[in-house]
């Protein structure tokens, strides 16, 4: 009977105490599938306030005693591997950096500007999610975008595929100008280097002025 | 008497012995898991001059500094970096920025006084290379250890574990030549912490039957798995501000062609 009992203090006591819910990897979850699943943060003190305020969570009648720290997961909507990890890393950054550089091509256009939007990706799909992002975002701040940016002529496309990208957007620009009304502007968007995972950006007015955007 | 009181010292013996037989398990928290686009490769970073300052605090102590920074530096340097630990002085500013140093001729200085505190990155620049100051700070958001437990490990003869929980957060702030903050990223990760021979086999046995060789928890993984996540996501932050430095640099040299 002791032998029983000892046997299954082995197996039971440390299977409820790794935690069947926590997300960490353990006895029921691999590092793989942690990762994979969701993503957890801790949050703390007044960021944990904050955010059972916004889910109308009571407070408890004699103050959170017990409940100090709060772990915050949220599932993935597309699992981990689903797209290539240079792309994923691009897309998934893309509600965080596409208003603040929205944001910025506003301070440095007048008010009735209405944007065209022209993306550079080696994929064609992600150009036109990160131009269909930027679109929206200017939507959403009640600007005027046009649904198609203008249409090069070949040579200059070839041009432009010779060249770095931050040596060809300007001379491009060149070539979009003819292409823009006077209170027309292209918000092109962009990345250096196909190793980063953040986006560039740049003006380019009906004058063929070119203008980098920080 | 004297047998009982015998008997509770050799458990008492054996428990601490046990006490030696802990598992860590690292929880990688939010950014510090999220996918790169960078690759390892030796031209990374190739045109980088790349000075790396690891503050001492209350959970770095100035030899684990050292480490993390030479770690780091040697990890940078394999990717084509030239690499300076610690905070500036004349003589390294000098040779930072003088454009005839051939990549891998720079020597790594360490130095456990000197990474006290942070000061502005080097003023003399030379625009062929992208300088770029990394500084890492770490601290401990949350420690809970169950106290209950410990009363239950001893009496259980370890057989229930006790679990003491951290969470720790790296700050890493990277300043472009003129000492403009490009990023600044803040990682959790998670440790927890089973003490006894109950889990201890129970993770052995995961181990041999279900886990691959790179998902195995033992007793180096934890720490293992946290410095490559922590490499890689240093790479990713420190090409990103390298790009962003590098956009800088041509709208500086477009105004100056506009004046």
């Amino acid at each position: 009977m002791l032998i029983f009992y000892l046997a299954s203090l082995y197996v039971v006591v440390p299977l409820i105490l790794s935690g069947i819910f926590d997300p960490a990897p353990g006895l029921f979850r691999t590092a793989r599938e942690t990762s994979s699943d969701a993503e957890c943060r801790l949050l703390t003190g007044e960021q944990m306030r904050r955010r059972l305020s916004e889910e109308n969570h009571e407070a408890f009648p004699r103050g959170e005693i017990m409940n100090e720290d709060l772990m915050e997961c949220t599932g993935r909507v597309l699992p981990m591997a689903e797209r290539r990890a240079p792309v994923e890393s691009l897309l998934s950054g893309l509600s965080a950096q596409i208003p603040e550089l929205v944001r910025t091509a506003k301070l440095r256009a007048p008010e009735k500007t209405l944007w065209r939007i022209e993306a550079f990706h080696d994929d064609p799909l992600v150009a036109e999610k990160v131009a269909t992002a930027a679109k929206t975002s200017l939507s959403e701040l009640r600007d005027s975008v046009f649904d198609q940016s203008p249409v090069l002529g070949v040579s200059a496309v070839a041009a432009f595929s010779g060249m770095k990208i931050t040596e060809g957007l300007p001379i491009l620009c060149r070539e979009y100008a003819s292409h823009l009304g006077q209170n027309e502007k292209l918000l092109a968007l962009f990345q250096i280097n196909p190793a980063e995972t953040q986006l560039h950006a740049g003006l380019c007015t009906h004058t063929g002025d070119w203008q980098w955007l920080l | 008497m004297l047998g009982r009181n015998c008997a509770l010292f050799a458990l008492f013996l054996a428990t601490t012995t046990l006490s030696a037989c802990a598992t860590v398990v690292y929880h990688p928290l939010g950014a510090i898991r999220q996918p790169l686009a960078i690759e390892f490769s030796e031209n990374n970073f190739k045109d980088f001059s790349i000075r790396l300052i690891c503050e001492v605090g209350p959970l770095l102590t100035s030899q684990n500094a050292n480490m993390l920074c030479g770690n780091l530096s040697a990890h940078f340097e394999a990717q084509g970096a030239r690499v300076f630990v610690g905070p500036v002085d004349s003589g390294e500013d000098a040779e930072l920025d003088s454009p005839n140093t051939e990549a891998g001729e720079a020597s790594v200085k360490i130095s456990q006084d000197t990474f006290v505190g942070g000061r502005a990155p080097a003023k003399k620049t030379s625009d062929r290379n992208i300088h770029l100051t990394a500084e890492l700070s770490a601290k401990r958001v949350r420690h809970e250890q169950h106290g209950w437990l410990g009363i239950l490990f001893y009496y259980s003869l370890s057989l229930i574990p006790i679990v003491e929980e951290f969470t720790d957060e790296q700050r890493i702030i990277i300043r472009g030549k003129d000492g403009i903050v490009l990023k600044d990223e803040t990682f959790q990760m998670r440790f927890i912490e089973y003490t006894g021979l109950g889990y201890m086999a129970l993770n052995a046995a995961a181990n041999f039957f279900f886990r691959s060789n790179a998902e195995q928890i033992n007793e180096d993984s934890a720490g293992r798995q946290m410095t490559s996540d922590l490499r890689a996501q240093m790479s990713q932050l420190i090409l990103n501000a390298g790009m962003r430095q590098q956009a800088i640099l041509m709208e500086s040299a477009q105004n100056a062609g506009r004046k």
